[in-house]
């Protein structure tokens, strides 16, 4: 039995089926990527998989554990949305220790924590920035430590690289895979670029019509 | 040739409103100042005076109060309208609006027929002529404006970042907590500004309601130079308001510099959560429907004790508007009041909207030739905006200060009402129609113009007919707010230029049910109109939904 499942997951809006009975497995470390064109659904899965939206019917299953019917924080997924969603409020390192802090972690072991995910993904010195004076890169960098601070069993990442401009992309794709594979989790990685895609993941599947071609 | 003509053309349209604008605002302003700024010690006596101490303490005080209860109140209702969907919604945040347009008079009108003796709840509450039938008053104004104000920025907020929060293993409470409060300190702040600062030059309330008992920095500028006649400590209180209201508009700018984030919205049909089960439907309905009746009850005693007497329903009340029961030389028929007011208010409007009109024209044929232009077009918008933190009362003491210079066929007449409400209703006439001229395409004037339309053309036959829906939503403002307005008309009230406010404080101040019942039917007539008036322009803001060649953007992306 692989890591994590998807069984049969469908979903329809307003009639329209975008979802349709979608299986899909995979192991620890791997990373797949989603590809499909715009408006196919590829958010959507991701959104119930996070239990950020419920699906018509299907299963989901993480680490041998049914979480189908888990509310979204009780799920503990790694999610970079798209756009990032940073905390306005909150500096480099409260958006980092967001989740750590719901959790009444010491003082000291949050600031380990924020320390140890900043060295990571290279952005060491930052703590004390406002999220907003970061460029586009640098923000991606602290969405994905955030999504790491808590430890997840899955890491889904929407469309990633749709903030930055081409150069910067070929450097940070590199980069951001590196990332995801000292994390040894597994990712999901949605995308509407072939290329992309291609470079970022061990797998490809592909959304198109309501089905997952792999 | 052509450049001084465009030179002469650009003189006039941008001469008129800045000519304007200074003769009639900056002038009288600055006369208040001068009075002020060359006696200094009227200000610091004021200072060291006991007495004026408690009215400046009680005017910061009751609007704090007021502030802190209509956000308490307002908060939850905000929430509710912002994150769910369901049906009345819209109805509701129309209704709780409407105290906010009613003229302040109309509002202290239908407060004494509540509370005051003979009052509905007189018996058993007994709010009469304490500071909480003031608060009270303040709370049901402005209560709306959190609502609207907080909960409409409120509802364009991205869901992400409660979603984000969601991942992170927030529950309920705690995405609520640190992550929808947090964002909403700048939406919240402006709000409560704005709230403190009508609470804080809140005049009608307090004198009406007030009594001898209570009085605020407004109410002391209006005592001092009509009844006691000292020039010189108006304008010393005059000062220090402006002084506080400066104050508290360095305070707001500060906390929008600082929380100046780029917010992520949300995203073109991002579903709103809907409430789950008719259940909640019905409590949440239930709860706001009751907002809307305490809201509202002020307003519906008055108009029914406007037609209620001891012999049952009768139209005595309107009928005794057309009668001189006093036998006095001086009565002054309410007929009178009626075409005043709706004088001035057509004036008035129609002279702001005019300037108004005069500033964008200025700007678009302008503004691409000319870098002046632009920075000329700047600075009348921003004279143009001082007059919303000039109080009525301060302004009308302006124009008596200046009373000598200002030519007097022009004073004690309607036409010195209608250039001060032209002055007050600039700011909006200029903030409803730059804007709807602003989201024109540029392209589509540049199509126009590649066909061969001049520029009187493309006024005539593009830009008019694309804002014709903000110069009838400016038009109807100026109106309401004229014909709401208050301190201004009374500072400067002659028996041949009363306006309805006037008139109706008039009747209230003279004793007897007869006078009291013409207050009630002509306040109740007033919130008709004013009532009437707001719904027109809640249907005239209704977008006209039409796109073109613009994406429809999918869902999820903002
Ligand atoms: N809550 C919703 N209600 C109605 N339609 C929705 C909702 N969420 C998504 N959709 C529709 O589902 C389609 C797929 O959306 P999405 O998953 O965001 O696509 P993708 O991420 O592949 O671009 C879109 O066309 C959108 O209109
Ligand atoms: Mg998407």
């Amino acid at each position: 039995m692989s890591y994590v499942q998807l069984q049969s997951i469908s979903k329809a809006y307003a009639g329209i089926s975008y979802l349709d009975s979608i299986s899909l497995e995979m192991e620890r470390g791997e990373i797949v990527a989603l590809l499909g064109p715009s408006g196919t659904g590829k958010t959507t899965l991701l959104r119930i998989i996070a239990g950020l939206e419920q699906a018509d019917s299907g299963r989901v299953i993480i680490e041998y554990r049914d979480i189908t019917d888990l509310a979204p924080e009780k799920r503990e997924i790694g999610f970079m949305f798209q756009g990032f969603a940073l905390f306005p409020h909150l500096n480099v390192a409260g958006n980092i220790a967001f989740g750590l802090r719901l959790r009444h972690w010491p003082r000291e072991k949050i600031k380990e924590r924020v320390a140890e995910l900043l060295e990571l993904v290279h952005l060491a010195g930052f703590e004390h920035r406002a999220v907003h004076t970061l460029s586009a890169g640098q923000q991606q960098r602290v969405a994905f430590g955030r999504c790491l601070a808590l430890s997840p069993r899955l890491l889904l990442l929407d469309e990633p690289m749709s903030s930055l401009d081409v150069d910067t992309k070929t450097h940070l794709l590199r980069e951001l895979r590196t990332f995801i594979q000292q994390t040894n989790l597994p990712a999901m990685y949605i995308t509407h670029d072939p290329e992309e895609a291609k470079r970022i993941s061990d797998r490809v599947a592909r959304l198109q019509d309501g089905r997952l071609d792999l | 040739m052509a450049s001084l003509k465009r030179t002469v053309a650009l003189g006039i349209l941008f001469g008129i409103p800045l000519g304007f604008l200074t003769f009639f605002f900056l002038y009288p302003l600055g006369m208040v100042f001068l009075r002020s700024g060359f006696q200094v010690q009227e200000v610091f006596a004021v200072l060291a005076d006991d007495y004026y101490r408690g009215v400046i303490w009680f005017t910061v005080w009751q609007a704090a109060v007021s502030t802190i209860i209509c956000l308490l109140i307002g908060l939850p209702l905000a929430y509710v309208t912002a994150q769910y969907d369901f049906r009345g919604k819209r109805l509701f945040r129309t209704l709780i609006m409407v105290p906010f347009v009613m003229p302040t008079v109309v509002m202290a009108v239908a407060m004494r027929a509540l509370f005051a003796r003979g009052g509905l709840f007189a018996g058993w509450l007994p709010l009469y002529e304490t500071v909480w039938l003031i608060i009270l008053a303040n709370v049901l104004y402005n209560i709306g404006i959190v609502v609207r104000i907080a909960g409409e920025s409120w509802e364009r907020l991205s869901p992400q970042y409660r979603e984000v929060a969601a991942v992170l293993g927030a529950n309920h409470w705690q995405r609520f907590r640190f992550v929808h409060m947090p964002l909403m300190v700048p939406a919240l702040a402006g709000a409560a500004l704005l709230i403190f600062l009508y609470c804080f030059c809140s005049f009608g309330v307090i004198l009406l309601l007030g009594g001898s008992s209570f009085s605020s920095i407004e109410v002391e500028i209006y005592r001092q130079t009509t009844q006691l006649l000292h020039m010189d400590i108006a304008a010393a209180l005059a000062f220090i308001q402006l002084i506080l209201t400066l104050f508290a508009g360095a305070v707001y700018l500060f906390l929008q510099r600082k929380f100046r984030w780029q917010l992520l919205e949300r995203g073109q049909n991002y579903p709103r959560r809907r409430l789950s089960g008719s259940g909640q439907h019905r409590l949440v309905r239930l709860l706001l429907g009751i907002i809307v009746l305490v809201v509202f009850l002020p307003f519906f005693v008055l108009v029914f004790r406007s037609f209620y007497t001891e012999n049952g329903f009768t139209l005595d009340r309107y009928a005794a508007l057309f009668t001189n029961t006093t036998g006095s030389l001086f009565f002054l028929s309410p007929f009178v009041y009626f075409r005043n007011s709706f004088l001035i208010a057509g004036g008035a409007a129609l002279l702001a909207v005019f300037l108004a009109m005069l500033v964008v024209i200025a700007d678009i044929s302008f503004r691409k030739r000319h870098k002046a232009v632009s920075w000329l077009a700047q600075s009348v918008q921003i004279i143009a905006s001082l007059p919303l933190g000039v109080s009525a009362v301060v302004l009308g003491l302006g124009y008596l200060l200046s009373a000598l210079i200002v030519p007097s066929p022009l004073f004690a007449s309607r036409s010195l009402i209608i250039i001060m409400h032209a002055v007050i209703g600039f700011p909006f006439a200029l903030a409803t129609l730059y804007p709807a001229y602003q989201r024109i395409e540029p392209t589509v004037l540049e199509a126009a113009q590649v066909l061969g339309a001049t520029s009187w053309q493309r006024m005539r036959y593009v830009v008019l007919p694309l804002i014709r829906q903000a110069l009838a939503i400016a038009v109807s403002y100026v109106c309401l707010l004229s014909l709401g307005e208050f301190g201004a008309a009374l500072m400067v009230s002659r028996p041949d230029n009363a306006t309805l406010t006037v008139g109706i404080s008039k009747y209230l101040s003279q004793p007897g049910s007869l006078n009291f019942g013409r207050a009630l039917a002509m306040s109740s007539i007033l919130a008709g109109v004013s009532f009437t008036g707001m719904l027109l322009i809640e249907r005239l803001r209704q977008p006209k939904t039409y796109q073109i060649g613009s994406v429809q953007h999918a869902v999820h992306d903002s």
